[in-house]
């Protein structure tokens, strides 16, 4: 579990890194191509990480014929679809806090769905964490303004 | 309309990961990487041919303009490997935990060309809050 909480921690620092490069990469180009670059260089990196550390998993065995299971790289374009169309159009306090509000919200009603049963501490969890970022956003919106 | 689809992104990003754990049961977290980037590669193509934009850059860029996707495979390898021990929820708060210090570190040191913009202590009492919320997500 202690593997988990890291790297998940981890991966707010890879995701906005990785933002703020494709905004550098946007702002010369568009932010669709730099999407498409996104995607080039992180199918060609993820090859190099599956030929180095995922022997365990090669060759594969068995195709599923499950066909959800392989939407999760369109979601992520559609993600961006949206994100970019929606950011111009509301202040950006709102857009971060309703992202985080869909993300925790959603998180807690998949993971009742996946364990059968409701959790009442997640929800009381999930409310800390956005009064939390609600106050920071607050100070943010403060000093910009 | 926008606020509404502002928080419908945010549900499909946690819907991705929980997705992406079917895929990652199945291929392996590191195979699984590489088809979620393979899939979003075949869709963000075609896309971009519909609205017919440009591949290429108008200018000669350096290298390091293209590293966000090198860095994006950390952020799916690691959702992949935290899937399955921790719940959505708990992975996606320490996410945002993980972001919201990132990018106060970037901001207090003006790093990777970004201005400047010194910590303000306050926003302590902001993090102690979420650190709260974590804790109570994870041990729930």
């Amino acid at each position: 579990m202690l593997v988990a909480i890291i790297v998940s921690l981890l991966s707010g620092f890879t995701l906005v890194t990785a933002r703020v490069a494709n905004a550098k990469l946007a702002e010369k180009t568009s932010a669709l191509t730099s999407t498409f670059y996104n995607y080039v260089v992180g199918l060609l990196l993820s090859i190099v990480v599956l030929g180095l550390l995922g022997h365990s998993e090669l060759p594969i065995t068995s195709i599923s014929t499950n066909v959800w299971i392989y939407t999760g790289g369109v979601i992520s374009v559609f993600v961006v679809f949206i994100q970019s169309a929606v950011a111009p159009k509301i202040p950006t306090f709102y857009m971060t806090l309703l992202l985080f509000v869909g993300q925790l919200f959603a998180g807690v009603i998949i993971d009742s769905i996946m364990a059968h049963k409701f959790s009442v501490g997640q929800v009381i969890g999930g409310l800390f964490v956005l009064l939390g970022f609600t106050l920071n956003l607050m100070i943010d919106k403060k000093a910009s303004s | 309309m926008y606020y509404l689809l502002a928080v419908i992104c945010g549900s499909l990003v946690a819907s991705m990961i929980s997705i992406n754990g079917g895929l990652t049961d199945f291929y392996g977290t590191y195979m699984a990487t590489v088809i979620i980037h393979f899939v979003g590669l075949i869709f963000i193509t075609i896309y971009l041919k519909l609205k017919g934009e440009a591949f290429l850059p108008k200018e000669h860029l350096p290298f390091y303009y293209f590293l966000g996707g090198a860095i994006g495979v950390g952020t799916t390898v690691f959702n992949n490997i935290a899937i399955g021990s921790i719940g959505i929820s708990a992975i996606l708060a320490l996410s945002l935990l993980g972001q919201s210090v990132t990018s106060i570190v970037i901001d207090h040191f003006g790093l990777l060309g970004m201005p400047t913009e010194r910590f303000n202590k306050k926003k302590l009492i902001g993090l102690g809050f979420v650190l709260i919320g974590i804790i109570v997500i994870i041990s729930s």
